[in-house]
């Protein structure tokens, strides 16, 4: 039987009703942590995988086992061993959400750009715009993959650490951005086309998170 | 090479029947095998899923809601074969080891 990401996810909130306090516990942790290292992985094979381990400790339970007699370590490194091994997100998913991040910056810096008060044209810096998409692109494909080498790192300092060196480079870098490049490569665009951009932009924006919100839902499980 | 034991031992289990992941761990534990836990166990499940040497099924099950099952498949039970043939060979020479510094 298949079942989408939503359905399994229904499934745990009504099963989780069933665990003692202490278990609960447990599997809240272990589930937080298989969400955050997997991040890069399929969101219908993460809860397809927590449904039948919470049925597992369900049992054991039943048999007067408490999380930790059945699972063995810490949900922490539960989480982490066993995404290692569920399948990752598709490329194209990827792919999409590094387009969605540059889309929603360059929106962020036409909109903080053109003016809703004034008649004037905005003045746009193609470099900047362009620099700024680019950059974005390569941010969040990396990230994905820092989220990924986190899990595989036994130093879990080192891995936050290396999420925030790459953070600050990014944040720095677009701070060097606006200093050096907003003002090269000028165009002027008239202020009702930089308004129709900015609303439309921001539309697409939206119906892409949804489609992709939409397409992890409708992912099935095999 | 000791390493597969345990992996070699869940595609045992299987191979006599389907079984669900805490079905497993406790058979293991029958067997003998009393510290096998989740946290060892999944992964290999996984592993085994992943080289094809298992294949997993959802339905219902006799006391409660849908869950996984765990099959063996034609190249599991190749993977058991050539797991014994290693096995067979491994306690043979240690044996020989063991009887000959006595």
């Amino acid at each position: 039987m298949r079942q989408h990401a939503t359905a399994y996810r229904k499934e745990i909130k009504q099963l989780k009703q069933h665990l003692s306090a202490e278990n609960l516990q447990y599997f809240e942790d272990f589930y937080e942590s298989l969400q955050l290292h997997g991040i890069r992985y399929s969101e219908v094979d993460l809860n397809q995988n927590s449904y039948n381990y919470l049925l597992d400790l369900v049992d054991a339970q039943k048999d007067g086992m408490t999380a930790w007699q059945l699972f063995g370590s810490s949900p922490d490194d539960l989480g982490k061993n066993l995404v290692v091994n569920m399948k990752k997100m598709s490329s194209k998913s990827q792919l999409n959400y590094m387009f969605l991040g540059s889309f929603l910056v360059i929106s962020g810096i036409l909109t903080s750009r053109v003016s809703w008060t004034s008649s004037a044209d905005t003045k746009l810096s193609l470099v900047y715009i362009f620099v700024m998409f680019a950059w974005t692109l390569l941010f969040v494909g990396f990230i994905l993959k820092i989220f990924t080498l986190q899990i595989k790192l036994k130093n879990k300092v080192l891995g936050y650490l290396i999420l925030w060196l790459y953070c600050s480079a990014f944040m720095t870098a677009g701070i060097f951005a606006i200093k050096y490049l907003t003002s090269m490569t000028l165009i002027s665009v008239p202020i009702m086309i930089g308004r129709t951009i900015v609303i439309v932009g921001g539309i697409c924006n939206i119906l892409l998170l949804v489609k992709l919100v939409n397409n992890d839902k409708k992912q099935k499980a095999v | 090479m000791l390493k597969g034991i345990l992996d070699g031992c869940v595609l045992r289990i299987i191979a006599n029947g389907e079984v669900y992941g805490y079905e497993l761990i406790q058979k293991l534990k029958v067997a003998g095998f009393e510290t096998a836990v989740g946290g060892t166990i999944y992964p290999i499940l996984q592993k085994l899923e992943k080289n094809g040497d298992v294949s997993s099924v959802t339905k219902k099950s006799a006391e409660g809601p849908d869950r996984k099952y765990f099959q063996v498949t034609a190249e599991g039970l190749e993977t058991l074969a050539i797991f014994w043939d290693d096995f067979e060979r491994l306690t043979t020479k240690v044996t020989s080891l063991w009887e000959e510094e006595k």
